[in-house]
């Protein structure tokens, strides 16, 4: 009896240690208890269950919201529109997982059975997570909480559809506009006012005039279309050459096609007038020749760079570090003539299987509400107006907080520079399109980045790239679409 | 008790009755590796060999039976022989040179005495605790065809530098002095290793007359060839295992910044890319097997060669 006893006791500890360490964590969220902490504190325990209508919306309990830092961050857009939402949904506890969103992390969770209530995804990639089931569609969201989806931009609105049926709300508006040195390109004998921004011979013929080579060496960058290894802004080229990447349903791919060749073979003519991309890409890397991209001095205040297309959030980021810049910005244009540009960011979206979908909304709905957006703005002009520097907006998917944020509170009138390159965004609003969802979205995106770096690098011509990446293209489309 | 136990072990394989009073203690003690074991490798291992065989997509958790048509597409994936090559010209590289600067870091260090010594080996060691994303980022900088300082380096003897990021001729080479950065583990090994070279030997070698290189061939080498064989076999599978480096410097956040193409494309970066950002978790698990299957093959040649060429005391 002993002897058994002996044997079985080790065997039972075993046991019982591996049923604990397999058993539900006791710390985690849906297991833990009220405490009474503050809500929305990244990793302090949950604040008490109750309900709340300050919002609109009767939200409470816990909400995990993946692919967004507020803790973490200091940004003063993130932290007052969270803010806001924990002023409009105080029993609502809110924790973030003080990342950006990153497909491994989200897929972990999905697998693990634990997904989070929300998720803030880029765009251009969320259709691949809507064809596949990952999030709610968003029509007992809008109806709860009353929502009016036509105060968001339609070309955001269009990227999060599928089907006709809303998969997320918009956050951010990025858009893309020609950024250039003026005094730079003043001094190369280009004018930028009385340059044709959408004739690619002239835009060419700049480029060459105002690029500078000591030898082999490479001193100064005419125009950089920004197509190497950038996915957007080689669509921007496609579109502006009457192309398109894929088809209005994402269901078919168009990388064969004249307009798409046409185009990366001449942005590739703009990069190989300087020496080849190799050349090309150290000097633009080189911090020593061109300075700091998101500092001082940058590309413009040294004059080694005259021109690219950029999105409009880097205004701010000259505004702060080249307040004197003689900058000139003008709409990307059509080859006609007409303005255009991507429109990208990010979508909130409820994922499938969360626990508390009713917070889930509330939190979305808040986060890009109107007010939001406007508290956010003002502390930024705060800020801004504090240090001295040009307030040069926040560019939101909200077309009712941008009129209040650009009508009411933006004032550049100081800044004449700055209040030109502000116009110019708003103008290229005009030409804002969609890039559509498709189901094979990341794949999609690498396959053209891959055609694009491999032309770019000689390895093949653009045509040939180009249709062998349509196949491979294809394929992964059709494939995600079939499963 | 159990010296009575061994003496008295009828036969080989059998427990004799002590033994077996003490196996389910044994057991316990060793439980948390043996459920480690099973739970994060075996398990997973078993569950990635059946997706080999499905189109399992991890959003809609679906997957059907597909057989070896993973297996077969593999075939024909350019990238898969693409990335493969990347991956081998790299271990083919690295390995032996990192055995060569190794080994003569750890003779330098096996020279060095008195209070420096303790020094430069801890010098020697740092970049080993360098995470691999700071390394990566890191060497962003310094291999700047324009301003890195290696090329500015060379720029000083008189040599134009190449492109180690941009160009994709030269990015591999690039990858292979980054990792070599890096090779602290494996001068320490090195060291401990010609620590423990008798030194009689040496004198009795320089008694008959060896020279120095002599007795770096006839008794260094031999009396570390363990050593030197651990290293090799561990280096050739880190090689073909490469991905944090790489992935902070030419994927990622940094995809924007460079154009090249597919020279930097590694065999489980695109294990990787399969598996979590176009979501093909059968392919990516057949990609890791067949991977799994080349190091296998790899380290048994290894294992194999070692029988004729290593030396193990005591033999």
């Amino acid at each position: 009896m002993h002897r058994r006893l002996t044997r079985l006791l080790p065997i039972s500890v075993s046991l019982i240690l591996v049923l604990a360490a397999c058993g539900p964590n006791a710390e985690s969220p849906e297991e833990s208890e009220d405490t009474g902490a503050p809500p929305a504190t990244g990793s302090e325990a949950p604040a008490p269950s109750g309900s709340a209508t300050a919002g609109g919306m009767d939200a409470s309990g816990d909400i995990f919201v993946y692919g967004f830092s507020y803790e973490s961050t200091d940004d003063v857009v993130a932290r007052t529109r969270v803010e806001y939402t924990q002023e409009q949904y105080p029993d609502l506890n809110v924790q973030f997982s003080e990342t950006g969103f990153e497909s491994q992390g989200f897929l972990t969770s999905l697998q693990a059975g634990d997904p989070p209530d929300v998720v803030r995804i880029s765009r251009d990639i969320i259709g691949s997570y809507i064809s596949r089931g990952v999030l709610q569609p968003l029509d007992d969201c809008i109806a709860t909480s009353g929502i009016d989806t036509s105060i968001y931009r339609p070309a955001a609105i269009e990227q999060l559809t599928s089907d006709g049926t809303l998969y997320a709300l918009p956050d951010f508006f990025d858009t893309a506009v020609w950024m250039a040195a003026a005094d730079e390109m003043t001094d190369d004998g280009v004018d930028p006012e009385e340059l044709d921004w959408s004739d690619w011979d002239a835009l060419a013929a700049a480029n060459d005039q105002m690029l500078t080579m000591d030898g082999d060496n490479l001193t100064e960058i005419g125009i950089d279309p920004k197509v190497a290894g950038d996915f957007a802004f080689f669509g921007l080229w496609v579109k502006a050459n009457g192309g398109s990447l894929l088809s209005d349903d994402g269901l078919e791919s168009l990388l064969d096609t004249p307009e798409v060749i046409e185009a990366l073979e001449y942005t590739k003519g703009l990069i190989d007038a300087h020496g080849g991309v190799t050349t090309f890409l150290d000097f633009r890397g080189n911090p020593d020749a061109n300075g700091d991209f998101f500092g001082s001095p940058n590309q413009f205040d040294l004059g080694s760079e005259a021109a690219f297309p950029m999105q409009e959030w880097y205004l701010n980021v000259l505004s702060e570090n080249s307040p004197d810049l003689n900058l000139y910005a003008t709409p990307f244009q059509t080859r006609e003539g007409d303005p255009l540009t991507f429109q990208e960011g990010q979508g909130w979206a409820i994922v499938e299987g969360s626990d508390n979908p009713e917070g889930a909304c509330a939190f979305i709905t808040s986060m890009v509400a109107t007010e939001a957006w406007v508290a956010a703005a003002e502390v930024r002009q705060e800020a801004r107006e504090a240090d001295g520097l040009p307030f040069t907006g926040v560019y939101s998917g909200n077309m009712e907080a941008d009129e209040i944020i650009f009508g009411d509170m933006v004032d550049l009138s100081d800044f004449p520079i700055f209040e030109a390159a502000v116009n110019a965004v708003q103008e290229s609003w005009e030409g804002a399109y969609a890039i559509p969802a498709s189901p094979a979205g990341e794949e999609f995106k690498q396959i053209v980045i891959d055609a694009v770096n491999s032309a770019l690098n000689g390895d093949q011509t653009p045509e040939e790239a180009m249709m062998a990446a349509d196949q491979e293209a294809q394929d992964a489309i059709d494939e995600a679409a079939n499963r | 008790m159990s010296s009575q136990a061994a003496v008295q072990r009828p036969k080989r394989g059998r427990w004799t009755a002590a033994e077996k009073e003490v196996i389910p203690w044994v057991l316990l003690f060793l439980s948390p590796w043996i459920v480690g074991l099973i739970v994060f490798t075996i398990i997973p291992m078993g569950w990635s060999l059946w997706l080999s065989f499905t189109n399992y997509d991890p959003l809609t958790q679906r997957g059907d039976f597909i057989g070896i048509e993973n297996y077969l597409d593999m075939v024909s994936d350019k990238r898969v022989a693409t990335s493969l090559f990347n991956t081998i010209y790299f271990t083919v590289l690295y390995v032996p040179l990192s055995t060569i600067f190794g080994l003569l870091l750890a003779l330098i260090l096996n020279k060095v005495g008195g209070w420096t010594a303790g020094f430069f080996r801890t010098a020697f060691y740092l970049p080993n605790l360098t995470p691999a994303v700071a390394v990566g980022t890191l060497f962003l900088m310094i291999l700047n065809g324009q301003s890195g300082l290696l090329n500015q380096a060379l720029g000083a003897v008189g040599i134009s530098g190449p492109s180690w990021l941009n160009d994709p001729a030269w990015v591999k080479n690039g990858i292979v002095i980054m990792m070599l950065w890096s090779i602290g583990g494996t001068v320490i090994i090195y060291f401990a290793a010609l620590r423990n070279v008798p030194g009689e030997m040496y004198e009795a070698a320089r008694i008959d007359g060896a020279g120095a290189w002599k007795q770096f061939l006839n008794i260094t080498v031999p009396m570390i060839s363990g050593a030197l064989f651990f290293t090799i076999v561990i280096n050739t599978i880190a090689s073909l295992q490469l991905f944090s480096e790489i992935y902070t410097m030419f994927y990622g956040a940094q995809q924007g910044q460079g154009s090249t193409g597919d020279a930097a494309l590694f065999y489980v970066i695109y294990l990787f890319r399969n598996a979590f950002e176009f979501f093909e978790m059968g392919y990516a698990s057949a990609l890791a097997w067949v991977l799994f299957v080349v190091i296998l093959i790899i380290t048994l040649i290894q294992v194999r060669l070692s029988s004729r060429f290593v030396y193990y005391e005591g033999e």
